[in-house]
């Protein structure tokens, strides 16, 4: 496991990111996040490209957790981005936003995310699901060692 | 009649004493005629019987037999003669002026014969041709007034033909209005001797009425007018297709005159006005006459010459039976007319076409309003097309901000919640209970918060998206819902009377939310009576089918219910019911989304009632 980031967070809310790292540290993985916070980065940090050309470490995480409202690139071209490139077409996504719209979850799904989970008012719930998702993907999933 | 029965009797003696002239020329000449006793007398006889007739032959025989004998024959002036040849010769002279006699007899009635059978057939003929043109004659005499007619006058007058006028030709046949025409008429024919000829309108003997034409003419002896004598023709076929051909002259006048287009007739080789009616010359401005002096060409729009000139040369022609166009003219002060042309050949039969006749529609303010309800579509397209995307981009803001609100309004309320709560958990030690309290109160606002946003997306989306039409079983959907709150709150569930097979067209999902809205509210407002019930049935009022939502729980006071309607308007405080004011709102906009009526009906106390109608789509058939 090392050094290598288990989870790409993808979040332009500060106080969301705070608390979803808050969130993942009690279940003992807030020390496996990069996070980034606007889609364009996301994109290059996956890719090794603009900044994060010949960045070290391994190569892809075991989770993307991806917003819809970003900065530059928005979560959904985000998504598309990655299902359209061989190397991360299998890429685990899951969509984490406020939006409760239909057409959004609608959007995610046939867009090829894994998941998609609602981040809830309620911080007991936050966190809940939080923790449930960083397990899920992270200790349960059985991932491929190479994605490509 | 220049043929009588028989000779004159003064012709007749004449003829019989022929004889005794001849004796005279015989005795003169005896010397040179001797012995031939009868030499004049054979051809004397003849004379006689030929100029006098039968009577006069045979008397003039036996004077001549008788003269013969007594100064001829030998010997002379005696009686008796002693030769037998003597009474042989007497006897066949008279044999032959007897024979002469019959003869020339028979051919003289043979001519009368004749003669008579000609005029007869003249008679006839003349007769025939009177009937056939219904003429008569008529003779009047002026001494003694009395008159004569043909047979055809009086069958003008409807009388037997061979009635005559009796005792003074009077007037009175004629009607009243013509009588004094030809009672001056008479008076000058015997006065002054002037013929007239005049047409007259008369009363039959059967009351019927004819035009005759009668002309008078005097004839005067002595320098004196003695008779008038003239003729008299019914004209009353004639006058009827006069009468008839005046008025439909009269019609077609009135016709062209007063028509509400302008009609021209022209000629059709040079164009030139024949006629124009004043309507065509109200078009053009100009007067009759001097239209008449123009050709059509000279008022046409200078564009439309052309093709007008050809138009009417194939016309001319017999390429075209008329023709059909909207054309321009000029008028009078310069200004262009827009008109609707017909034209047509003036045709007879077998003639070439010499004339045409066209018809002329001012057009001008029918091509003006069309111009108009053009530039108005244009315009109106125009401006509905800037209206919807004015409402797309309105739509699309709202939808936006709706977006923005779900989205962004409630990251902040997390962070509150989140950090209060990470607080509590990380920072318990340092915060003393009003601390927490503090906290708590941060807490219960976010969450407040986030179920107004809820509510506002609620709100928002029973106005977005689109309108589905399809049967929905309201009672089922009833079920269904009431079903759902009894597992979320089952401490005190409610009794509940839903009618099956309430049918509503509509979008299900949209009147899931708007009746669980009705239903929640009559659950929640009905928890703390005594017997809490909720009903669900049909209802007909003003003429509609309504679905009635009914509780008995705590009601509100309905000069308060304007504000129902509202968002975020409550009738309840926050501590007795707590809520939003948002659900209502919702309901009511979806009923009106679907074309439908929402009513309250309530008192304090007393339950509430909730009507809804739903316009159905289509008919519904009976079962």
């Amino acid at each position: 496991m090392n050094n290598r980031p288990v989870i790409l967070m993808v979040e332009d809310n500060p106080q969301d990111e705070m608390l979803t790292l808050r969130s993942l540290r009690k279940v003992n993985l807030g020390n496996l996040v990069e996070v980034v916070r606007d889609g364009q980065q996301a994109v290059d940090f996956l890719f090794r490209e603009g900044e994060f050309a010949g960045r070290p470490g391994p190569d892809l995480p075991a989770l993307v957790l991806l917003d819809l409202g970003l900065p530059r690139l928005g979560g959904l071209e985000v998504l598309a981005r990655i299902r359209k490139d061989p190397r991360t077409r299998a890429l685990p996504v899951v969509i984490f936003t406020s939006s409760s719209e239909e057409e959004d979850r609608l959007a995610s799904l046939l867009g090829g995310a894994n998941s998609f989970v609602r981040k809830p008012v309620d911080f007991a719930e936050f966190a809940e699901k939080v923790g449930r998702l960083g397990v899920y993907w992270v200790a349960v999933n059985d991932a491929p060692r190479t994605w490509s | 009649m220049s043929e009588s029965a028989s000779p004159s009797v003064p012709r007749r003696a004449m003829a019989a004493l022929l004889p005794v002239a001849a004796c005279v020329v015989q005795w003169l000449c005896w010397p040179v005629i001797v012995p031939f006793v009868w030499f004049l007398f054979y051809p004397t006889v003849f004379l006689s019987s030929w100029l006098g007739g039968y009577a006069s032959g045979v008397t003039a025989t036996f004077l001549s037999a008788g003269l013969v004998w007594w100064f001829f024959m030998a010997p002379a002036h005696t009686l008796l003669k002693p030769r037998p040849g003597a009474y042989i010769n007497t006897a066949a002279f008279i044999g032959m002026g007897f024979l002469f006699s019959f003869f020339h007899e028979r051919l003289r009635r043979a001519k009368v014969e004749a003669a008579e059978a000609r005029l007869r057939e003249r008679d006839g003929l003349l007769e025939r041709t009177s009937r056939a043109a219904k003429v008569g004659g008529w003779e009047f005499d002026v001494a003694t007034r009395a008159g004569t007619w043909t047979e055809e006058v009086a069958r003008i007058h409807d009388l037997d033909p061979s009635t005559q006028p009796t005792g003074e030709m009077g007037l009175s046949h004629f009607v009243e209005r013509d009588r004094p025409a030809i009672a001056e008429a008479v008076r000058r024919a015997v006065e002054e001797g002037i013929p007239y000829e005049l047409e007259l309108e008369l009363v039959s003997a059967k009351g019927v009425h004819k035009w005759v034409r009668t002309a008078g003419r005097p004839l005067a002896e002595g320098g004196r007018v003695v008779k008038v004598q003239g003729s008299m023709q019914d004209i009353s076929d004639r006058k009827a297709a006069e009468l008839a051909l005046r008025d439909s002259e009269a019609r077609f006048r009135a016709l062209f005159e007063q028509a509400g287009v302008g009609v021209v007739e022209t000629d059709a080789a040079s164009g030139r006005f024949v006629r124009a009616n004043g309507r065509f010359c109200e078009i053009l401005g100009h007067t009759e006459a001097d239209l008449l002096r123009m050709r059509f060409q000279d008022v046409t729009h200078p564009g439309d010459v052309d093709r007008d000139a050809a138009a009417v040369r194939r016309l001319a022609a017999g390429e075209i039976q008329g023709f059909t166009t909207e054309k321009r003219y000029v008028r009078r002060d310069g200004a262009t007319v827009w008109a609707e042309l017909t034209v047509r050949p003036l045709t007879y039969p077998g003639l070439e076409v010499t004339h045409l006749v066209a018809i002329i529609e001012d057009i001008s303010a029918r091509r003006r309003a069309e111009a108009e309800v053009r530039l108005l579509n244009a315009t109106l397209e125009r401006r509905v097309a800037e209206r919807t995307r004015e409402l797309q981009a309105a739509n699309q803001e709202l939808e936006s901000f709706a977006y923005a609100v779900s989205h962004d309004l409630r990251a902040p309320l997390r962070a509150m919640d989140g950090f209060s709560r990470a607080l509590l958990e990380d920072c318990a030690p340092a915060l003393d209970a009003e601390g927490r309290g503090y906290l708590d109160q941060i807490i219960k606002a976010s969450h407040t918060m986030a179920g107004l946003i809820d509510g506002l997306l609620l709100l928002s989306r029973a106005t977005r998206g689109e309108l589905e039409r399809v049967p929905v079983d309201v009672s089922a959907l009833a079920e269904g819902v009431l079903e759902g709150l009894r597992k979320a709150d089952g401490a005190r569930p409610p009794r509940w009377r839903v009618e099956p097979g309430i049918l509503a067209d509509g979008d299900p999902r949209m009147l899931r939310a708007a009746f669980a809205n009705l239903l929640g509210n009559a659950w929640k407002y009905s928890g703390k009576a005594a017997d809490p019930l909720i009903e669900v049935d049909r209802v007909q009022e003003d003429g509609k089918d309504w679905i009635r939502v009914r509780d008995n729980g705590c009601g509100f006071d309905m000069a308060f219910a304007d504000k129902l309607w509202k968002p975020f308007q409550r009738l309840h405080r926050q501590d007795e019911y707590p809520g939003l004011g948002i659900g209502l709102a919702t309901t009511q906009r979806i009923v009106n989304r679907h074309g439908g009526s929402l009513r309250a009906e309530s008192a304090p106390g007393r339950g509430a009632t909730f009507l809804v109608s739903l316009p159905s789509a289509a008919p519904q058939e009976s079962p």
